[in-house]
């Protein structure tokens, strides 16, 4: 087990290595001077060209930029990010004071989702043509279809300004107000999980409808048990390694929603901070959430991997 | 009737303590939106429009201010003289702490001259015909100039007062004498401003707190002003706050007379652009009437004048009529008759730019000339716009009190560089170094002529609405013509 982590630990490195390379290269490479934009329309007035010069290398843009790089690489592997571009403040702690908004965001969507999606599947496959079933695909369809931007303000126009119910944007940290937190939780999550919830539903559906044929579950039938109890007992339990694939996957491409729902619900997580980051060409800032990201997919995977193992014993890590 | 009586009356009390509540937990803070972040709060450093309405102007001050007609009057200075054109002594408040503590003095003023200047930013060309200072003691300030320089007081607005010693501190924890202190800032979030009880402006400021709330557009901004999650937003386009315009519980709060200005910036260095003609038939292909009704739904002035109406200085040109026809003839002189393609750069978020661009091409086209729109985003709108990579760039300008903030902001980097204009150089520097108002005005009314005529370096499109939407319960929200909010006399309900 700990030969197996070790070894996806050091395959993940050179990806990790590649990727940081990349955004370091496209940011680069996109046209636009970071100095220039700090100093705005100033930087057009002829007096003003030394200060920009001098800007330029503050900034370090003066080097070449494979030295660049290197200086960068070198300084995160001491855990030096180094400082906004904007700023001034060390990015590791602007990341780290917006990482537990978009943690919590992420994990209430997807508590959220397998919540209703697991039952919702489940009975759908039992009930096959059923008028909840055919309910539940429509929502399938429709959940993956619908723009996070739309729903979201959809949401917001509904509960914040029509009925006034719940907060319509922001965030207050969990351990300064949990109640404020959780009512301002609630619409971004729903907002979320709408998304999830179609995908793991259908998904759970037509697992568990190919489950349910198998030789093993009419076995059980035949041993006299109830169709629910064989379903949840042995059918169930069957779907979860695919389930679990399927949740790491989403977990991975579900950054692109809360980039979009972050901003929508003003959640001020890493996505938001990322769109930011991008904007006001904060070179550090943005190769450090790229970074952080990259090594969080490959965490992710070597999660799943492992999940593998615990949720199907045939499955052994070391092999 | 025993207990319709008691359920009266405790419905009344419950009342009473609601309202009482409300009126001290609500009616002192004022949350207020505003899209996009601020990140750097270092007063020498930070010229962007947001930054100064709500940290320069509320965090720190200067010697002298605007007032809500875009009028210098006394701030950290209480008076200052004049003994000749080229020396004044500022007569500095006492009694005045910063946030932290420290008495304010000359040498805190001293410092920050030399802060300024030594960090060469923006705001050091504001102290460029500054020869020297003198502490005379602590409480008068001598200041030499160079040579005469009339936007000098108006230039001091700029200049933000810090503590002797300051430094890159500033940029996350500013610290100023102003009517109101920093509290915290989390970044894309909100910025959270106190009112500093030991401020000299006795009676204010009106709030006590200021609770400034980032957005990430104006739509989200205001369904948060709906939804009572914000009291205010801050610089709102006219066409968002239409889409509110029927709330009764929406108020539109706007300056006596606007100072922001859509224009465009002409290269006129080389090629068709170089001719008189060709600038004149691009004026007569302009229809800002059009412009006017779609862009900002009938607000704002159509000009032609680089000048706002409110300026002293200001005189109304006739300009151009719409006349595609007339246009054409002009092109067919300058022996373009056979056609034309210009292009014209726009930022690609800023819908009244497009805007602009879109009415301009439909009128260009009936004259002949194929405009060409180029969108790009902002950093490289601005690559183009510093290193004047552009036919026609479309741009907007905030004219400050004195007329010379339009001629050194945007006129002089365009003449040293896209069009030449040596007459046109001299009356700016004219213009700047005369003493007397009434002949500064006589100065300033024959560059608009010039300006209109010559349809260069600039042309003007018209004056934009400045515009923020508040709850009823904001009862006073001062605005000056160059967006700035005066919070600290912003008084609640």
């Amino acid at each position: 087990m700990a030969r197996f982590l070790v070894r996806r630990l050091v395959h993940g490195v050179p990806t990790v290595l590649l990727v940081s390379f990349l955004v370091f290269g496209a940011m680069h490479l996109a046209p636009g001077d970071p100095a220039a934009l700090l100093m705005g329309q100033a930087a057009a007035r002829p007096e003003n060209a030394a200060a920009l010069e001098r800007l330029r290398a503050e900034m370090g843009l003066d080097k070449p930029f494979l030295v660049q790089y290197v200086t960068w690489l070198s300084g995160v592997l001491r855990l030096d990010f180094g400082t906004s571009n904007r700023s001034g403040l060390p990015v590791l702690d602007l990341i780290l004071g917006r990482l537990p908004a978009t943690l919590e965001l992420v994990a209430a969507a997807f508590i959220l989702s397998l919540l209703l999606a697991v039952p919702a599947g489940v009975i759908a496959a039992l009930r096959r043509g059923s008028m909840f079933d055919r309910l539940l695909m429509i929502f399938a369809v429709g959940g993956v279809a619908v723009p996070g931007f739309w729903l979201g303000m959809t949401l917001i126009l509904l509960f914040a300004v029509q009925l006034q119910w719940l907060p319509s944007s922001g965030y207050v940290p969990f351990f300064e107000d949990p109640v404020r937190n959780l009512r301002h939780l609630i619409l971004p999550a729903v907002t979320l999980a709408v998304y999830l919830l179609a995908v793991f539903s259908r998904f759970l559906r037509a697992e568990m409808i190919e489950t349910l044929r198998q030789d093993y579950i009419r076995t059980a039938l035949a041993k006299g048990l109830s169709m629910p109890v064989v379903a949840i007992r042995h059918g169930l339990r069957n779907t979860l390694t695919s389930l679990w694939t399927i949740m790491g996957m989403e977990l991975g491409s579900l950054l692109g929603g809360v980039v979009i729902v972050e901003q929508v619900f003003g959640w001020s997580g890493i996505g938001w901070l990322a769109v930011q980051a991008v904007n006001n060409q904060d070179y550090p800032l943005v190769q450090a959430i790229v970074l952080m990201i990259a090594v969080g997919f490959t965490v992710i995977n070597i999660v799943v991997d492992i999940g593998y193992a615990l949720l199907n014993p045939r499955v052994r890590v070391d092999s | 009737m025993r207990k319709a009586v008691l359920t009266a009356l405790s419905l009344a009390v419950l009342l009473a303590f609601g309202l009482a509540g409300a009126g001290i937990a609500d009616a002192q803070t004022l949350r207020i939106g505003v899209v996009g972040d601020i990140d750097n709060f270092d007063p020498h450093w930070n010229q962007l429009i947001a930054f100064r309405t709500f940290i320069r102007n509320t965090v720190f001050s200067s010697l002298v201010r605007l007032d809500e007609n875009m009028r210098v009057i006394p701030e950290l200075a209480e008076s200052w003289e004049q003994p000749d054109d080229t020396t004044y002594i500022f007569r500095l408040r006492r009694g005045v702490t910063f946030h932290d503590g420290r008495p304010f003095t000359a040498e805190d003023v001293a410092y920050s001259f030399e802060r300024t200047i030594e960090n060469q930013m923006t705001f050091a060309t504001k102290l460029a015909t500054v020869e020297s200072w003198q502490v005379l003691d602590d409480y008068t300030l001598q200041v030499n100039l160079k040579h005469p320089w009339a936007p000098f007081l108006d230039d001091l607005v700029e200049v933000a007062i810090v503590p002797k010693g300051a430094g890159d501190e500033l940029r996350s924890r500013p610290v100023g004498t102003g009517p109101f202190r920093f509290v915290e800032w989390l970044p894309n979030d909100r910025i959270v401003l106190e009112k500093n009880p030991d401020y000299w402006n006795a009676g204010h400021p009106k709030l006590d707190r200021i609770v400034i709330r980032v957005m990430p557009n104006a739509t989200v901004a205001l369904a948060n002003l709906q939804g009572r999650e914000l009291d205010a937003v801050w610089d709102v386009p006219v066409a968002e706050a239409q889409s509110v315009a029927r709330d009764p519980n929406v108020v539109w709060q706007r300056p006596a007379g606007s100072g922001s200005i859509l224009l465009v910036e002409i290269n006129a260095s080389e090629g068709p652009l170089a001719d008189r003609r060709v600038r004149q038939a691009l004026a007569h292909a302009l229809n800002k009437m059009v412009v006017q009704r779609t862009t900002y739904f009938g607000e704002g002035e159509a000009i032609w004048s680089p000048l706002p109406p409110f300026s002293w200085a200001y005189e109304p040109q006739a300009g151009y009529d719409f006349n595609p026809n007339r246009a054409r003839e002009l092109l067919a002189e300058a022996g373009y008759g056979s056609g034309l393609t210009l292009t014209v750069d726009v930022i690609s978020d800023v819908k009244v730019m497009e805007d602009l661009a879109t009415v301009w091409q439909a009128g260009l086209a009936q004259a002949g000339v194929q405009l060409e729109i180029r969108r790009s985003a902002l950093p490289v709108w601005l690559d183009r716009y510093v290193n004047h990579d552009y036919e026609l760039i479309i741009n907007t300008f905030n004219v400050s009190g004195d007329p010379n903030s339009m001629f050194d902001v945007i006129f002089r980097p365009l003449l040293a560089s896209v069009y030449d204009n040596q007459a046109m150089l001299d009356l700016i520097l004219e213009g700047a170094r005369t003493s007397d108002e009434a002949a500064r005005a006589e100065i300033y009314k024959q560059l608009q002529r010039m300006t209109v005529e010559e349809v260069a370096p600039v042309l003007i499109v018209q004056t934009q609405p400045v515009l923020a939407v508040t709850s009823p319960a904001v009862t006073v929200f001062p605005i000056n013509g160059r967006n700035e909010v005066m919070f600290e006399r912003v008084e609640m309900r």
